[in-house]
């Protein structure tokens, strides 16, 4: 792992659902909202406010960026974010990092599957 | 109600971020405040405006100087045996001052300390096309008028300070001494009501 992808690593929960909910596609505020807690199957929810200052964080990093796109009949107020390139690389290395972690946990607990578990 | 209260709490946020995100914010708090109900979302808001202040614009440092700043002025305070002197008032100032230039300086914004990054590290700031798309929005840098607010605080406070400790210095030395010392109604007033006889409260103000 490059030394400057370590600096990132690893996300919060609410850093790692808000770039796993713009790997897709670019999204605005309310449908990372919403993407999020389908992700999570209403778990996880994240509030405006938590969003807003992981996404200001993201921006100023560079791993997010706000685009100009603006749909017909599109609320004003709404603003289009997604991924940059190294946005996809630091989601990518998470995952991999979190694959580790989870061969790991598996190695070493017998865990049952959810379904066996009850 | 609770919209006014979330538009307000949205308000005390940093200028740059509001000007970025409140409208959107607001939008937000509309479209969910049925679902999440109000108290979620305002808690949330709250927490936000905390990081916003204390990790985001790195005001915690501020919070270092302020008492810092109030730790060095107590201290000459009471240390020194008239708190009007020259020498006390001076060092007070000079502590102040020097707070205030130390939180000037180390507030280094979370906008500032990004285009910094950006600066060092240009490759790691994707394509050309998403330079192009990132608006260059860097936060305003607003520590001057915070640390002038800061020392109008920390004056603001020994001075009333000041003005406690001469009142007891009243009290406890009479009341027409105190009269002409001090001549404000209410200082007059109260040290009539302590006798004359009384001893000083505090060793350090006893001559």
């Amino acid at each position: 792992m490059k030394p400057v992808l370590r600096s990132f690593l690893p996300l919060s929960t609410a850093t790692l659902h808000i770039l796993l909910a713009l790997a897709a596609e670019e999204r605005h505020g309310y449908g990372i909202m919403q993407e999020v807690a389908r992700q999570s199957g209403g778990q996880y929810k994240l509030g405006p406010g938590t969003l807003y200052d992981n996404l200001q964080k993201l921006t100023d990093q560079g791993v997010v960026t706000e685009t100009g796109r603006r749909a017909a009949g599109d609320d004003p107020r709404r603003r289009y974010y997604r991924l940059t390139g190294l946005g996809r690389t630091i989601l990518a290395t998470e995952v991999t990092r979190l694959e580790g972690l989870v061969r790991e946990a598996r190695r070493h607990l017998p865990i049952a599957r959810p379904e066996r578990a009850i | 109600m609770t919209r006014a209260i979330y538009g307000a709490l949205l308000w005390l946020h940093p200028p740059h971020f509001r000007e970025r995100f409140a409208a959107e914010m607001l939008w937000l708090f509309d479209e969910t405040v049925a679902a999440e109900g109000a108290g979620s979302l305002l808690a949330d808001g709250l927490l936000s405006l905390m990081r916003q202040w204390l990790l985001r614009r790195m005001t915690w440092k501020f919070a270092a100087a302020v008492a810092g700043g109030v730790l060095e002025v107590g201290i000459v305070l009471a240390l020194s045996r008239n708190i009007y002197s020259p020498g006390a008032v001076g060092v007070s100032g000079l502590s102040v001052r020097g707070n205030a230039r130390a939180a000037d300086s180390g507030g280094l914004t979370a906008g500032r300390a990004a285009a910094q990054h950006r600066a060092a590290r240009p490759e790691l700031h994707a394509s050309p096309a998403d330079s192009a798309a990132t608006p260059a929005r860097m936060a305003p840098v607003g520590e001057k008028p915070l640390a002038f607010f800061v020392l109008f605080v920390i004056v603001l406070v020994y001075a009333f300070q000041g003005h406690r400790f001469g009142l007891r210095v009243a009290a406890a030395s009479g009341a027409g001494s105190a009269a002409g010392r001090y001549p404000t109604g209410t200082e007059t007033r109260e040290a009539r009501r302590v006798p004359a006889k009384s001893k000083p409260h505090l060793s350090i103000l006893a001559d």
